[in-house]
């Protein structure tokens, strides 16, 4: 058996602990005591330089490039909006996903959009990303009147070729087509394209995907600051991906 | 084939058992609750990940205690005449090299960590509608992994104590020294908050070398146990003094010139020979039996004493008959 008295003594250590704990949480709520902090200054360096140095690469509609090599699209535009909240200009790159994030290993780049996703940046191993700020389902969706289907078994799909998700569709047990010459009543497409295609969602999701901003990593402090920025605009991304597909 | 007894402990022992059996389910509760708030934090952190592969350990050695304070009572029998105590020295030996080998295994991942410059990435998480550091949550995670392990790790040591428990005493031991890796992973994320991208791998580091020292620790124990060491206290650190009471005592008795003794460990128990030079040329073999139950009364951990009379002590070991 043990006295309160005692007890209180064996766990004084640990609770000595904790408030020291506490108290570098207090000392980090201080304004000016700037916790986390980057090992490579990157938050500092864009701030002082006026300025981020951004990779685009292609992809439909995160990132699209017209012909005088202006990028646009959902993930540009949160690019800009971010440089706006900062006060700083963006310097754009162009380049494959590979060297996108070869370059954030590199430390070259503070930021590189074009639909990343959760796993496609820890596939790469050398990149961090930001936490999934949108999740993108691809659904299969029915022509208005069309039946619908419980499974995909033996039934045409039609699948867009940029989406290049015809696997998913196999797996399923469907046939993946990429023309439409008439016969077919299912189309795999992602859910924000649902509103603007008129088409009637199924219960059938055959794919979830999470998508990230890649950042450089360990920058702590920068990867909150964009984190932040992205949490005060939750829904921007979905309302500009439905404004796109209209 | 006569077959031992099964194992008995006196009344204080059983009640001792019996407390210690609960302290470990409570504990095995509370450990789990840990394991699922550090998972829950995770995060990219190598401390974090070392800290709690620490915690998913601990769960060995109660384990191995409830299984074998279960299996030594098992009846000894015609196939194991000796009983089932030695399983658990052998359950025991092999969670201790598993220990081990994962503790090296650690140190190795931590190592590489450093080597290649891994610089961990802890971002946000959105908490209550703030924007909150992740960090912040596994400093927390570790500040309740830390007190109670080392609460649980004193309740621990006096029935380990009263039961002569090599299993539990080890267990409780790693238990109290929780604290530190729990401190070492906090001051790693803090470091990492101050953007020293190595205090993680450092930390991580310390951890591991604590695990493997821990399964060294557990492994020694265990094999001195199997190879039938001379009887220790406890805690490891002396030997008992059962065995020179023990050969005081027969020395004592009136039909005994001299007596040396043979003994070991099973368990929680001394067991083994005792050789006595008789006075005179007869023995009688009701002078055997109370000489044995003499020495079982002097304390509850002698058992299995096997009283054999030789005509001379100092060629007990002579092969060629003297």
């Amino acid at each position: 058996m043990i006295r309160p008295a005692s007890l209180a003594s064996l766990a004084s250590r640990p609770i000595r602990l904790s408030a020291s704990i506490l108290g570098m949480m207090a000392l980090a709520a201080c304004d000016d005591f700037r916790f986390p902090r980057d090992p490579n200054g990157t938050l500092e360096r864009v701030l002082a330089a006026d300025r981020m140095r951004v990779v685009a690469v292609d992809h439909v509609p995160w990132v699209v490039v017209d012909g005088d090599g202006v990028p646009a699209g959902v993930e540009v535009d949160t690019v800009q909006a971010f440089a706006r909240a900062l006060g700083v200009t963006v310097e754009w790159r162009r380049a494959p996903a590979f060297e996108a994030l070869e370059a954030l290993k590199r430390g070259d780049a503070d930021l590189a959009v074009g639909g990343f996703t959760r796993s496609s940046v820890a596939a790469h191993g050398g990149a961090a990303h930001t936490y999934a700020y949108f999740t993108e389902t691809l659904v299969v969706a029915a022509e208005p009147g069309a039946a619908v289907p419980d499974d995909l078994e033996g039934l045409k799909v039609y699948v867009a070729p940029d989406l290049l998700a015809d696997g998913l569709v196999e797996e399923a047990g469907g046939i993946p087509v990429a023309e439409d010459a008439g016969d077919v009543r299912l189309a795999l497409v992602p859910d924000w394209w649902l509103p603007a295609s008129g088409l009637v969602p199924t219960p059938i999701e055959l794919h979830r995907d999470d998508h990230v901003i890649a950042v450089p990593q360990g920058e702590n402090a920068w990867v909150m600051r964009l984190e932040r920025f992205l949490r005060a605009r939750v829904g921007a991304t979905g309302a500009r991906l439905r404004e796109y597909a209209s | 084939m006569i077959v031992r007894d099964p194992v008995r402990l006196p009344e204080e022992q059983e009640k001792a058992m019996r407390h210690a059996r609960r302290l470990q389910w409570v504990w095995m509760l509370a450990l789990a609750s840990i394991v699922v708030a550090i998972y829950l934090t995770l995060g990219n952190s190598q401390a974090m990940k070392t800290a709690w592969i620490e915690d998913l350990l601990s769960f060995v050695p109660p384990i191995a205690f409830l299984v074998a304070s279960r299996v030594e009572r098992w009846r000894p029998n015609a196939r194991f005449p000796l009983g089932y105590i030695r399983v658990t020295s052998i359950a025991y030996l092999v969670s201790a090299v598993a220990l081990a080998g994962v503790g090296l295994f650690l140190v190795f991942d931590a190592g590489m960590a450093l080597i290649h410059t891994e610089h961990p990435t802890i971002g946000s998480v959105e908490l209550f509608g703030a924007t909150v550091w992740q960090g912040w949550l596994m400093i927390a995670a570790l500040a309740y992994s830390v007190i109670l392990p080392v609460i649980f790790g004193r309740l621990k040591m006096r029935p380990a104590r009263q039961l002569h428990d090599k299993v539990l005493w080890a267990d409780a031991l790693m238990n109290k020294a929780d604290w530190m890796t729990g401190l070492a992973a906090a001051v790693g994320i803090v470091g990492i908050g101050f953007g020293w991208w190595w205090a993680d791998a450092v930390a991580a580091l310390f951890i591991a070398v604590d695990v493997l020292h821990d399964g060294g620790r557990h492994t020694a124990i265990a094999v001195r146990d199997l190879m039938d060491e001379v009887p220790r206290t406890v805690d490891g650190k002396g030997f008992d003094p059962l065995p020179s009471r023990m050969k005081g005592l027969v020395e004592e008795l009136s039909w005994v010139r001299g007596c040396e003794v043979r003994l070991r460990e099973e368990g929680r128990f001394v067991t083994g020979t005792v050789y006595v030079e008789p006075r005179g040329p007869h023995v009688d073999p009701v002078w055997v039996r109370d000489a044995e139950a003499r020495m079982r009364g002097l304390h509850w951990r002698v058992d299995r004493i096997s009283v054999v009379p030789v005509p001379d002590l100092a060629n007990v070991l002579d092969r060629s008959g003297g």
